[in-house]
């Protein structure tokens, strides 16, 4: 068993106390024991090269980015188009509506003018009805 | 074992480098030729720092596919097996952390498949108990170094980048462990240069 001091490189191998170190340390592995874990390992690298080169949702969103954007785009432009149409009609009945109270008024105040009724309801305007007196 | 006494010599830095190369463009196969060059290597760490094959095992394992999920942070003009080797050393620590193992716990004492039986012979056994004993004395980095040293061939280069220490502070403990060692084992020399 020889000293060692030289700190710059590293010491020569002691065979004395490898002998005396190798009785007792576990050889690491057999050339089965080996095997089997190589092979363990490679298969679990297989399933995590398997799990990296499947899609991920990330990828397959990427792929159906344009037709969404498309998709949103029409979806956006329609629903301006009936909000647009909806606001149109809202504004149209409001407007309709005043006369239609001040028609309901005209009629009340002469309830028994069927020629009148006739006349503010638009049909038929121009076929006779009996005189009625009132 | 790969790079047994220093690191590898440029050719293997190249060839590893090409591997991790094809490994990184998608080629899972290329992954095997350095699962082969560095298995052994990296069990003989595991197993110093957890002293159990089936823990050992499961930390290269492990360690094999911490190298694979980041192979791209590994800088390939520097020798593979160092960096691996790190990888090994601190997942171990903390696999060891885990399992609330202790340093000090006795050494596992297997034999050498077809070597004699230490049970078999009382002076042999002496012998062996007082290497385990001996062994089991030293602090444990002294004894790692000293293990990871004489018997698995690494460098002091190797080590000290495994255990974040400079290759100085390690033969300093290689220095310190073997003469500890050297004391206790000194009456069982002549022995071992007659047998």
């Amino acid at each position: 068993m020889r000293d060692d001091g030289a700190w710059d490189r590293d010491p020569v191998p002691d065979p004395v106390l490898q002998r005396l170190l190798g009785r007792v340390s576990v050889p690491p592995l057999g050339e089965g024991d080996r095997s089997r874990l190589e092979g363990a390992i490679m298969s679990a690298v297989g399933r995590e090269a398997a799990r990296a080169t499947a899609p991920a949702w990330w990828e397959i969103a990427a792929r159906w980015a344009p037709a969404a954007a498309a998709a949103g785009v029409a979806a956006v432009l329609l629903s301006g188009l009936v909000l647009f149409g909806s606001r149109l009609q809202a504004s149209a009945d409001s407007e309709a509506a005043p006369e239609t109270a001040a028609v309901a008024q005209v009629i009340d105040r002469y309830p028994g003018d069927a020629v009148l009724a006739s006349l503010i309801s638009g049909g038929d305007s121009d076929a006779l009805s009996p005189w009625r007196e009132p | 074992m790969s790079s047994p006494r220093g690191a590898g010599p440029r050719d293997d830095i190249a060839a590893d480098a090409a591997l991790v190369e094809r490994v990184l463009g998608g080629d899972a196969e290329a992954f095997a030729p350095l699962v082969r060059r560095y298995l052994q290597p990296a069990y003989n760490v595991a197993y110093r720092l957890l002293s159990n094959r089936q823990d050992a095992e499961d930390l290269v394992q492990e360690a094999f596919l911490t190298v694979l999920a980041n192979l791209r942070s590994f800088d390939r003009s520097r020798p593979f097996g160092p960096w691996f080797y790190r990888i090994v050393w601190t997942r171990g620590l903390n696999l060891r952390k885990s399992l609330a193992r202790r340093a000090a716990e006795p050494l596992e004492a297997e034999r050498h498949p077809g070597a004699a039986d230490p049970s078999a012979d009382a002076e042999r056994s002496d012998l062996a108990e007082t290497v385990l004993g001996a062994l089991a004395e030293l602090p444990e980095r002294q004894r790692l170094i000293v293990q990871l040293f004489d018997l698995d061939g690494f460098s002091g280069a190797e080590i000290g980048e495994m255990l974040g220490l400079n290759p100085g502070t390690v033969r300093w403990y290689l220095h310190q462990g073997r003469r500890a060692l050297r004391e206790r084992l000194a009456p069982f020399q002549e022995a071992l240069d007659e047998g």
